[in-house]
């Protein structure tokens, strides 16, 4: 078996033996199933959510909104810490005012996109947006900083023009720092698609959880709770092999 | 012996003091702002609760989801509750009891009601088609009856988009444009109406589907009420009493309002202290009906009665 299957096996093992430990935990009585429901109750839910095809529509719909703020935010974030890592003047004129919102948390934002944007969608988006841009903002601006000397130089000797120096050396050379950002970026996002769902009653896995905690359905909770995980799971997986395809150039 | 008999008698004092203490029972009562809980009110401030052994204590919960776990966490004894949240809270193991009645909503006397913005009006529920409506809180009983008038109504629920909306924030969002209208309880329906942001609807959704139920009515854990039947009762007692006194102590009855509340309302509850389990049968129906239950509970022993 190879080290990387072996790695595999050990994590997929570990999770096991925490599941089998919440299932004795709940059904000797330590923790009450009213407040806690047990794994084996959740995933018979997620197994009948799957069956009836709500799974992948609350799934589709919290994906779609995830992925429709977290564009936005790197989008955002790419162009404004592509300006500041590279111009100077931007630098200068951007940097203190985003200094200022930087500390802002994203939840408490929300109560002021209600009121411009109500409890719709765009409020959603705008909050993910505004909440995901700051690790891929900063990192890009990290990144950009930190190129190597002997880069500039080759791209001065050889008289590149800005634009390509920034396509063809600094974006290549920012990327270890910008795929971080983008890691962490894609968490927060998911966060705060959750809150916004349970926050403007918008159809997704965060509503359903919402839902389920309204009504003392504790195995519907969990059940929630356990897709969100996995969905995270298998996005992040996602970004990190993408990673490893865009980076090849990297090892070689 | 002066100073023996002086002590003695001092020593029987405080005993006797410590011993009134003693039996004494400490009982948290958590509530949200609502004018329903009055009589709880007003039983602490005019002395009912101390001179029948109730050592109350009040806590104001935002929410009323979250009075089924303080209750049952012992962090409340006695929580504010609706029928259309405390029964889900049954249903799912969560043992809980009717300990006294808070207050009934009665056709002619409704103290909520949809408002909606000045720019259209509700005749029936069709006209709600299209629109965004907020509730107080996800199965709520303002949510939950008002999604059963809609059905009577004929009109699909998935066409009226209904969305969580706190008390507080109804008349702004009204303005706003944000929600087109909202289920609203005293005194936030007078603001809203008053203040000229909406307007009530022609038809009260509430009585069209019961013309008398249950609305607000106090809880306790089936343990803690097994353990203090007498508190139980006493508590009971109290609130029937006050009822009264608030009638006829009206300045200071508003006096307390503002206190626990911070606002006085325009419009007298019907609150009433008796309550039977055939009480929750409207509501089991609703709530099986809507889907906010899943197994039909029978309505019995959800009152805690002494025996």
């Amino acid at each position: 078996m190879s080290a990387a299957a072996s790695r595999g096996a050990a994590a997929a093992l570990f999770t096991l033996l925490v599941f089998a430990l919440w299932q004795v935990a709940v059904d000797s009585g330590l923790v009450s199933r009213v407040f806690v429901a047990a794994p084996l109750s959740a995933f018979e839910v997620m197994i009948e959510r799957a069956a009836n095809g709500s799974l992948w529509t609350t799934t589709g719909a919290t994906a779609l909104r995830l992925f429709a703020g977290w564009v936005a935010a790197v989008a955002i974030a790419m162009m404004i810490g592509t300006a500041i890592g590279n111009f100077r003047a931007a630098y200068e004129y951007l940097a203190p005012t985003l200094e200022f919102f930087r500390p802002l948390p994203a939840s408490a934002v929300i109560p002021v996109a209600v009121l411009f944007l109500g409890l719709t969608a765009k409020m959603s988006t705008a909050v993910i947006a505004f909440g995901a841009l700051w690790p891929v903002l900063l990192s890009a601006m990290h990144g950009f900083a930190n190129v190597p000397r002997e880069l500039r130089e080759v791209a001065a000797t050889l008289e590149m023009s800005r634009a390509r120096y920034i396509l063809t050396v600094a974006i290549p050379s920012a990327s270890v720092d910008i795929m971080a950002g983008l890691r962490i970026s894609l968490s927060l996002a998911l966060i705060l698609t959750v809150v916004t769902e349970m926050q403007a009653s918008l159809p997704g896995i965060g509503y359903e959880i919402f839902a389920a905690q309204r009504t003392f359905r504790s195995a519907d909770l969990y059940a929630g709770l356990m897709t969100l995980g996995i969905f995270g799971f298998l996005i992040n997986q996602a970004l990190l092999l993408s990673e490893r395809r865009l980076m090849r150039w990297r090892a070689a | 012996m002066i100073v023996r008999t002086v002590l003695a008698s001092l020593a029987a004092g405080c005993a006797l003091v410590t011993s009134a203490s003693a039996s004494n029972v400490k009982v948290n009562i958590g509530y949200v702002t609502a004018a329903d809980y009055m009589p709880a009110f007003a039983s602490k401030e005019n002395g009912c609760f101390a001179a029948n052994g109730i050592e109350a204590s009040f806590t104001r919960i935002p929410v009323t989801t979250n009075m089924p776990a303080a209750l049952v966490s012992d962090t409340l004894q006695v929580g504010a509750q609706t029928a259309t949240l405390f029964l889900p809270a049954v249903e799912n193991g969560i043992d809980l009891v009717a300990v006294a009645g808070g207050t009934r909503i009665l056709q002619g006397n409704e103290t909520l009601s949809l408002v909606t913005s000045t720019k259209f009006e509700v005749k029936r529920g069709a006209d709600l088609i299209g629109k965004k409506v907020g509730v107080p809180g996800l199965n709520s009983v303002a949510d939950v009856v008002f999604r059963k008038w809609l059905k009577n109504e004929g009109v699909e629920i998935a066409k009226v988009t209904i969305i969580e909306t706190p008390f507080p924030q109804m008349k702004d969002l009204i303005k706003s444009g944000q929600i087109d209208g909202a289920i609203a309880v005293e005194p936030v329906r007078s603001m809203i109406v008053n203040e000229g942001v909406g307007r009530r609807a022609a038809v009260e959704y509430h009585t069209a589907v019961s013309k008398d139920s249950i609305l607000a009515f106090w809880t306790a854990g089936r343990k803690w009420a097994e353990k203090n039947p007498q508190t139980v009762a006493a508590f009971r007692k109290c609130l029937t009493e006050a009822v009264g006194w608030i009638d006829a102590n009206r300045d200071r009855a508003r006096e307390i309002e503002k206190q626990y509340l911070g606002f006085n309302t325009p419009v007298r509850p019907d609150w009433n202290v008796e309550i039977k389990d055939e009480d929750f049968a409207l509501y089991i129906d609703l709530n099986v009906e809507l889907g906010v239950m899943r197994k039909r509970l029978e309505a019995k022993n959800l009152v805690w009665n002494q025996r």
